[in-house]
Order: structure tokens, then sequence, then C-alpha cells
């Protein structure tokens, strides 16, 4: 983006103020355009922000937007990356909370889920979700789309989506090492069975030591750890 | 009429009214009786706002027109559990309840099923349905103390606690009923004058946009009357629109400050 000259006012705008006619200005996040008398209206309560056109474009109308001033729950819309807790493993989806959407956390959960063919991008039809994704586990995703009544559609065929954090069977977090099934990303692709199984060194505490784990809830905002190849 | 004339004494000298909201439409001099609170014929009574009443909610507003109490809360964007056809749009969800000491004989006041589902019809045509796919918002409305004209009120209060809770609204809605006491018209009728009134309209519109959701008309109306009706009533609804939006810029900068 090259430099787009963006504007703040002093003004608070309430929905239903006009912010100007359509044919000086466009309506952006927050306004809309009334098509009877083609005036821009605000459509929140909060600041209004002039955003100047992109230098190359044919339109020279700068944007118009109202930035709400309460930071009220985000809602997952399609293309928007969300944080997610898997709840329920099938044999050809599985079913997650959706906890965040990108920065922020939702007031009330939203259902999504992740179906065979969206796990990863190579070999769709070999999938085997219950050695991808274990109840409880903390997946980064993406919305494809709002999917059916229930649930939205997520999907984690990306280098940077997947599984971000998990607890072992002992129930202490595990470490991410090395690829799994994905190529050539630092992300524990899907989950590996590698991590679980293969590994021993990445499951802290052998199976038959059980330890009260410290953190029982899930972390809300969930960091990326680089592997060390 | 005669019923009226043994409860009110009627006088002859015109109250000299405290607080007008706006001059008069229409010269009340051959009127011959007075308001119990000592209003005009087409005074309301002072509005008081309040948004931000409820922590747990994603939005909410109080409001107080005199003896009229109300709080609205709003929950949402979520999603639904009843919910089970795909809608494209969102969904509006309302719920008025009275509580059992909101009149002055215990007990219910009036249809909670049919308030609700007016409710829903004033608002729907105001909330931007498109920007919020899939989910459902909830509004809750509870009238404290109902002190007459309570259905304008809950309109009002709703609709400032869907701007709090920051769902995108094509423009703030503003309701303000009017009673036809016989040649009479009162605005914003207390529960005593609502108890003898021939009939009823009650407007919800737009003030910025001057369009209208709800109309409702209840008794025996001429259209002239009508006519008369509705101006004073949109008029009342445009002061009620700064009012409430004063309130709402009010809350907003107050929240920014720190």
């Amino acid at each position: 983006m090259g430099e787009t000259v963006v504007e703040e006012s002093e003004e608070l705008a309430t929905p239903g103020d006009v912010l100007g006619r359509a044919a000086e200005v466009k309506p952006g996040r927050g306004a809309y355009l009334a098509s009877h008398n083609n005036l821009v209206y605000a459509s929140l309560t909060g600041r209004v922000r002039t955003v100047a056109p992109p230098p190359g474009s044919p339109d020279k109308r700068p944007t118009v937007e109202v930035i709400g001033h309460k930071a009220h729950g985000a809602v997952p819309e399609p293309g928007s990356v969300v944080i997610a807790r898997v709840t329920k493993v099938l044999s050809r989806m599985a079913s997650a909370d959706i906890l965040c959407v990108g920065p922020k956390s939702v007031r009330e959960k939203f259902t999504g889920i992740i179906r065979q063919q969206d796990v990863r991008a190579t070999e769709i039809d070999k999938v085997d979700m219950h050695s991808s994704f274990l109840p409880g586990d903390i997946v980064r995703a993406i919305v494809l789309s709002l999917g059916d009544a229930r649930a939205y559609y997520l999907s984690t065929a990306k280098n940077e989506l997947g599984v971000v954090s998990a607890e072992s069977t002992a129930g202490m977090a595990m470490e991410q090492h090395g690829t799994g099934y994905c190529n050539s990303c630092p992300v524990s692709q899907g989950k590996s069975t590698s991590n679980r199984d293969k590994k021993p060194s990445s499951v802290p505490l052998p199976m038959e030591y059980t330890v009260a784990p410290s953190i029982k809830t899930m972390p809300m905002i969930v960091s990326l750890k680089t592997c060390k190849d | 009429m005669a019923g009226k004339a043994s409860t009110t004494t009627p006088s002859t000298y015109s109250p000299s009214p405290n607080q007008r909201k706006r001059p008069p439409l229409f010269k009340d001099g051959d009127l011959d009786w007075v308001r119990p609170d000592g209003r005009g014929f087409h005074q309301c009574r002072p509005a008081f706002f309040r948004t931000g009443a409820v922590n747990a909610a994603a939005g909410s507003a109080y409001a107080e027109f005199g003896n009229t109490k109300v709080i609205v809360s709003v929950f949402g964007p979520r999603e639904s559990k009843k919910a089970m056809m795909y809608s494209d749009i969102g969904r509006l969800n309302c719920n008025v309840s009275y509580t059992t000491f909101a009149s002055a004989v215990r007990g219910q006041v009036s249809d909670q099923k049919e308030s609700s589902s007016m409710l829903h019809k004033a608002l729907e045509g105001a909330i931007r349905l498109e920007t919020f796919p899939k989910t459902t918002v909830d509004v809750f409305a509870l009238v404290l103390e109902s002190g007459g004209s309570d259905f304008p009120v809950v309109i009002s209060c709703a609709s400032l606690a869907l701007a709090d809770a920051g769902i995108m609204l094509y423009d703030l809605v503003a309701a303000v009923s009017v009673s036809c006491l016989g040649p009479n018209l009162v605005i914003d009728p207390i529960s005593e004058e609502e108890s003898y009134q021939d009939g009823s309209l009650v407007i919800t519109c737009m003030p910025s946009r001057y369009e209208v959701t709800q109309l409702t008309i209840t008794g025996e109306w001429s259209s002239a009357r009508i006519n008369e009706a509705m101006q004073l009533c949109l008029d009342a609804c445009s002061k009620l629109g700064k009012v409430m939006r004063s309130c709402l810029k009010e809350a907003a900068s107050a929240s920014e400050e720190p």
C-alpha cells in the first residue's frame, strides 16, 4: 500500500448522521449509501475517518469510515484467520469452537467444522482425522465460507495454518519438532503422528506418570514456535 | 366527557409550563382541562437516557420518561441454537417483559407476546441485517415501571441499546405516541390519560432519514385528525432523535477519555 492519507476527525458520528454526498465520498466500513437521495450516512457510533483514494485509481473520491468506539465481539467472516479449539473428531470431519477472530476474541463461541478435504493441501483423500486432530487441540484456521446453519467451514490447508498447541496424553503441553506431514513449513501441519508416537523426546513424560497439568484451560492468544531443524 | 371532568376539576387558567420542549403547534387556549402533571397538550415528558447500563450485554440502555422506566439489553451478533434454517442475513429476536411491580396493581399489565412482535417490526426496518449473516441479535426489554406510553419508550431505548452494541443501523429509531381524549390530542400520555383515551396513535420513525418504520393506530380516528396527530408525532420524534444522539455522543466521548 502506498502512502494513503488517513484523516481522523474530532467529530463523533451516530447512526443516521449524514457524512457527505455520494458524488464526493465513498462509503467505507460503518457507513452506507442511501440510493434514494444519494447521501452517505453513518451506521455506527464513533469517530469519522477519511481515507484518501489510492493514487492509481480512477475514482477520486475519498472513502469515509466510522470507527466504532466500542470494541464489541468479532464475527467470523469468509477469509478471516481464526483460532479454534477442537471439540469433536469424526472420521471425515472435526468440529471446533471458534474462540478468536483475527486478534479479537469472541464474546460467545461460534461453531466451525474442518472437513477431511480441508485439512491439508496434498493427498487429501488419505487424511486420517484421528491422527491429525484430537479434542482439545488449538488450531489456527481460515474461514472458507459461512457454511450451513450449524457451523462455519474452516480450512487448515496452508503452510501457516494447523494445530498450534496441544496437550499430550500425560496432560502436559507438547513442543513442536520438525515436520509431520507437511512439506516445508515450520509448523506441524495437522497433527503429525510423529509428535505423539514416534518421537518420544517430544512427549515430556512417560505415559504411566500422571501429572496434574498446571494450566488446564487453553490460552486465548497462542504464539507460534518456530522449529529447530 | 363527563367521566373526565369529574376526576380533574376543569379550571379556566392555562398552566405555565416549566419546561417546553417546543412551541405549540396548535393553540390550546380554548381547551378546558388540565393534564394531571401540568404539561401542555403538546408537551412531552423530559427524557433521560443512559447507555452502558448492563455490563454483561454487548449493548444496553436505560430510559426514563417521567414514571416510565425501561432497561434494554442487546446480545449479539451471536450464534443462535434455535436457528435451524440457514439465512443470508442476520436475524433479530425481540423480547419485551414487564416486572411484576411495573404497574400500580401487581400483575401483568398488557400482552407481552404482542409487544415483542411489535418491537420486532419496529426495529427490523432500521437494522442492516446483511452485515451479520447467519447470526442472531437478541434484544431483551424489561419495563421496570409502567407510567404510560411504555411501548414508544421501549422502542427508543432499544434503538439506543443497539447503537451502543455496535450493530450497524440505517438510523436511530424514535417513537412517540399520541392519545385522543375527546376533542383533544394529547402527546406522550401517562397511564391515567391512557385509561380514558378514545384512540391512540404510535409512530416509530427514523428522524434523520425522515422515514416511518411503524405506525399503530387504535380506536376511532378521522383522516384529518390522523394527519394532525402524525405531524405532531413526527415533530416530536425528530426532537427526541436529537436527545438520543447527544446521549450517544456523550457516552462515546466519555469512554474515550482515559
